[in-house]
């Protein structure tokens, strides 16, 4: 008699569990995820070094065309995206409008990770601080004369973030924030 | 249901690994992209740290009110206004603020002082004690939230002599005036306190609070108005014509988005981390 009064307790208990939903169920699979994304880096060093390559290349760019008096700014879509592109393109097209130069050439200093999101989807993938030393460049008007504010510091924290292309297999820069004074 | 039991987890996750999460305010232009462009230019907004400072020492000018003459001397500090101001400039003001060796503005003294009841020019060698100005958060704001801007300033008696006896003067703030350098003044009757005295939230309004609609260094100015009274002899407390407004020291300070960024070290575990 006894064993079957614990096997009832038990299993009254066992009901009492799942009814309150304590007991693990089919309830808790994780949904499907959105669009399937895998993620294109391992490690956070091997994003790290991802998103420093690809910044150098938007450096690059970004320096070609503002040497070239802001020429050709669609370029820029090799190496940045999203709105970030679009508000980059006006901007350099008023700069040609308006004859200006930069001259002088940039340092891209160390770079630190801020956060790599490998499950979270190809948007905002990386962000990382890296460090700029801009003590060399100049930015003239039209007339050759200096344009650079008395604000600017020589050298300074970059807080910068990129999306994952996938058919190119690229991290673009959709995003850019000045972070604070940096030494480098 | 899901959905809290995932933040939950979430969450869970983040405390074991020892996220922090740090609200950081975060200034910026129109736009807080920055391209480089607008960097090569200097043109870019700190989003970051805010590298603002309060400057000690009064900077702003005060306007001579009827004064003339002296410009050497329209420092700041400390202006006077006396009952009727007449076109004779008095070198007794200059005393006053050589007296209180702070830096002052020529003052234009009450047509009746020399027969009339005592001014604030008689009670020259009596140095009141400079205001100072607070705010909360300190040296930053969020665009669209109250900051809360609070006066350090009582009503204090200072020893001295007056007509060659010993006397007392009752200086006592009636006004408290802040320029919040956006532009906005306001003449306040109350000094205003801390949040966490009033017991109320952080970015609570208060009758002292202050919101800025757009990101930007301020520099913030609060002068305090005093009445002063005095007292000879044990007799009662005498009004004294005139009032005498002082300038605290400015505050700097940045307004700003706030941003939230996670961070793997509280600040006294890596103290040149990103907001610390």
């Amino acid at each position: 008699m006894r064993l079957p009064n614990l096997v009832r307790a038990a299993g009254g208990a066992l009901l009492l569990a799942l009814l309150s939903g304590c007991a693990p169920s089919d309830a808790s699979t994780p949904p499907e995820p959105i669009a399937t994304f895998v993620a294109p880096y391992a490690t956070d060093e091997e994003a790290l070094a991802a998103a420093e390559e690809a910044y150098a290349e938007y450096v690059r760019v970004s320096a070609e065309i503002l040497l070239e008096g802001g020429a050709d700014p669609e370029r820029l879509g090799d190496v940045v995206v999203g709105e970030f592109l679009e508000s980059s393109i006006v901007g350099l097209r008023k700069f040609a409008e308006e004859g200006k130069t930069q001259t002088g050439t940039s340092i891209v200093g160390n770079a630190e990770l801020q956060r790599y999101s490998p499950t979270s989807g190809p948007r905002e993938l990386i962000t990382i601080y890296v460090c700029r030393n801009i003590s060399a460049v100049d930015v003239l008007d039209s007339s050759g004369k200096s344009i650079v504010t008395s604000e600017r510091d020589d050298s300074s924290i970059m807080q910068v973030t990129f999306d994952y292309n996938e058919p190119r297999d690229a991290l673009l820069v959709s995003d850019q924030q000045l972070w604070s004074k940096g030494k480098c | 249901m899901l959905k809290v039991a995932k933040l939950t987890t979430a969450l869970a996750i983040g405390m074991l690994i020892g996220t922090v999460p740090v609200t950081q305010a975060a200034a910026s232009a129109t736009n807080d992209r920055c391209s480089e462009m607008d960097y090569s230019q200097g043109l870019c907004a700190k989003a970051g740290v805010a590298d603002g400072a309060v400057e000690l020492g009064a900077t702003t000018e005060v306007p001579a009110s009827g004064g003339s003459g002296s410009s050497n001397n329209s420092a700041d500090g400390v202006s006077f206004e006396a009952g009727a101001p007449v076109e004779v400039v008095d070198t007794v003001g200059e005393s006053w603020c050589d007296l209180q060796r702070l830096p002052c503005v020529p003052w234009t003294p009450p047509a009746d002082a020399a027969t009339g009841p005592v001014t604030i020019s008689d009670i020259a060698t009596f140095r009141p004690q400079p205001p100072t100005a607070g705010m909360q958060p300190n040296q930053w704001m969020i665009v669209g939230l109250a900051t809360n801007f609070y006066a350090n300033a009582s009503a204090h008696v200072v020893d001295g002599t007056l007509f060659g006896g010993t006397a007392q003067v009752r200086f006592t703030p009636i006004a408290y005036n802040w320029n919040y350098g956006d532009g906005t003044t306001a003449t306040l009757g109350t000094a205003g306190t801390t949040w966490a005295k009033q017991k109320i939230a952080e970015f609570d309004p208060t009758p002292t609070s202050h919101a800025y609609d757009t990101p930007g260094n301020y520099t913030i100015t609060l002068s305090v108005t005093y009445a002063a009274e005095y007292r000879v002899a044990g007799s009662s407390w005498q009004n004294v014509v005139g009032t005498l407004t002082i300038v605290a020291p400015p505050l700097t300070a940045t307004a700003g988005h706030a941003t939230t960024v996670l961070v793997d070290k509280d600040c006294i575990a890596n103290p040149t981390g990103i907001g610390c």
